[in-house]
């Protein structure tokens, strides 16, 4: 697959969107005042200015968590109109949206959360369609899918692997009938972002998630949304080494949980 | 009794006086206490009597004294490996919690900041005086308490937060 074909982007075909009112892009700020985007910021100084400002066009509320970066990441976010809150460490990706949410769910006049990553890899259309279907369905929550649709080929066969054994390693998304545990793209309400309690700092927090939605019984549904793998989030993006990560945090975690150590 | 078993025995008892000064309160470390004094005690038994040592280990099926007593340093260490981690686990998750409240914290203070900043701006817009309400770094000025009532408050022991939680009640559910 030639990677340059796109300025470096490999983009999918344009998908059809059904025309739904408030969901167009360009409605602009004003429609989406009860909505807040959490995006966890480590290390994306070249990027995250861009993403930041795209989003803004759209949404009025966006919060950047800078989980400690070394780059200018925080000061390009300083230069947007969104949030900033800085972590005076490195906590870890997870650490970061708990941080986020638990900010963006005092905010007064918040409903719809959504965690979205800052290396430009996903798309404010989709958050779009994801808030829609929480608006007027009986949801709690709507995780982000690259699996399904035309877009299984463009995933990195490495990266399809990682993913697809975290997956498959959780009995739960088994049973859930889930696709794609670890992607970042999530949509919820206020019951999910008040009842949300992430443990596990690092990457081991998407299949904490899935275990939270079992656990708290929080209604979900899976949307299919584009991801862009630029060359630059493909460097970042997960290791084989990290899926053994996620697998044993998980492990861990389930055992810490049945104990009656976790509340 | 050969130098080694003298060093051993020293050893052993050093250890004993370590754990019994440094005393807590709560029960799991009563607990460790115990199986450590335990613990502390067989090496004793087992440096002055090494034949007893191998009496146990062909009762349970193993060789010589050595080798039980390498199985149980084996697994010994697997257990303190495993103890190790998961109390490091617990360890993350309230420096996370700090490091979160102070992020959340200054990140509420630089809006103020700015918010008064804006304040300010606008007063110099209208213009009003701001001096009064405003140092040069946008900082609100408020006067110390001295200057309003004259005497140095000393602080009491009231004013101490005393709801501090045992840390060994508050497990995970931080």
């Amino acid at each position: 697959m030639s990677a340059n074909q796109n300025g470096g982007l490999q983009v999918s075909e344009p998908r059809h969107v059904p025309a739904i009112p408030g969901m167009r892009l360009g409605d602009g700020a004003a429609h989406h005042s009860d909505l807040w985007l959490v995006v966890p910021v480590f290390n994306e100084g070249p990027k995250v200015e861009e993403v930041v400002s795209d989003l803004l066009r759209e949404f009025p509320n966006v919060v950047c968590v800078d989980d400690g970066s070394a780059d200018e990441s925080a000061a390009a976010i300083g230069r947007t109109a969104a949030q900033l809150i800085r972590h005076p460490v490195n906590l870890g990706q997870g650490a970061a949206l708990q941080t986020g949410i638990e900010f963006a769910r005092k905010q007064a006049g918040a409903e719809w959360f959504v965690t979205f990553d800052a290396d430009g890899q996903h798309q404010a259309q989709d958050v779009l369609r994801m808030v829609h279907r929480l608006r007027t369905e009986p949801l709690d929550i709507v995780l982000g899918t690259r699996f399904g649709g035309s877009q299984d080929r463009l995933v990195p066969w490495t990266k399809r692997i990682v993913l697809r054994t975290a997956t498959a390693a959780s009995r739960r998304s088994r049973r859930m009938r889930l696709t794609d545990s670890h992607n970042g793209l999530r949509a919820f309400n206020r019951r999910v972002a008040h009842e949300l309690q992430l443990t596990s700092n690092g990457m081991g927090h998407a299949s904490e998630f899935v275990e939270l939605i079992d656990l708290m019984g929080w209604r979900v549904a899976e949307e299919q949304v584009t991801i862009l793998y630029s060359e630059y989030s493909m460097a970042k993006g997960q290791s084989l080494l990290n899926g053994v990560n996620i697998v044993f945090d998980s492990a861990v975690r389930g055992s810490g949980r049945r104990t009656g150590a976790r509340r | 009794m050969t130098i080694i078993k003298i060093l051993l025995i020293a050893a052993a008892l050093g250890l004993l006086v370590l754990l019994v000064r440094n005393h807590g309160t709560n029960r799991a470390s009563a607990l460790t206490k115990i199986w450590l004094t335990l613990f502390l005690l067989f090496a004793i038994y087992a440096v002055i009597r090494p034949g007893d040592v191998s009496w146990v280990a062909a009762q349970l099926g193993v060789g010589r004294g050595t080798d039980l007593v390498l199985y149980l340093l084996v697994v010994t260490f697997g257990y303190f490996g495993v103890f190790t981690y998961l109390r490091f686990k617990e360890l993350q998750l309230r420096f996370a919690t700090l490091a979160r409240a102070f992020a959340l914290l200054d990140a509420a203070v630089r809006e103020s900041e700015r918010r008064i900043a804006r304040m300010g701006a606008d007063a110099a817009a209208d213009g009003g005086p701001i001096d009064d309400v405003l140092d040069e770094r946008g900082y609100e000025t408020v006067r110390p308490a001295l200057e309003t009532t004259g005497r140095v408050v000393e602080p009491t022991l009231d004013d101490v937060d005393r709801t501090v939680p045992d840390p060994q009640v508050v497990r995970l559910s931080a």
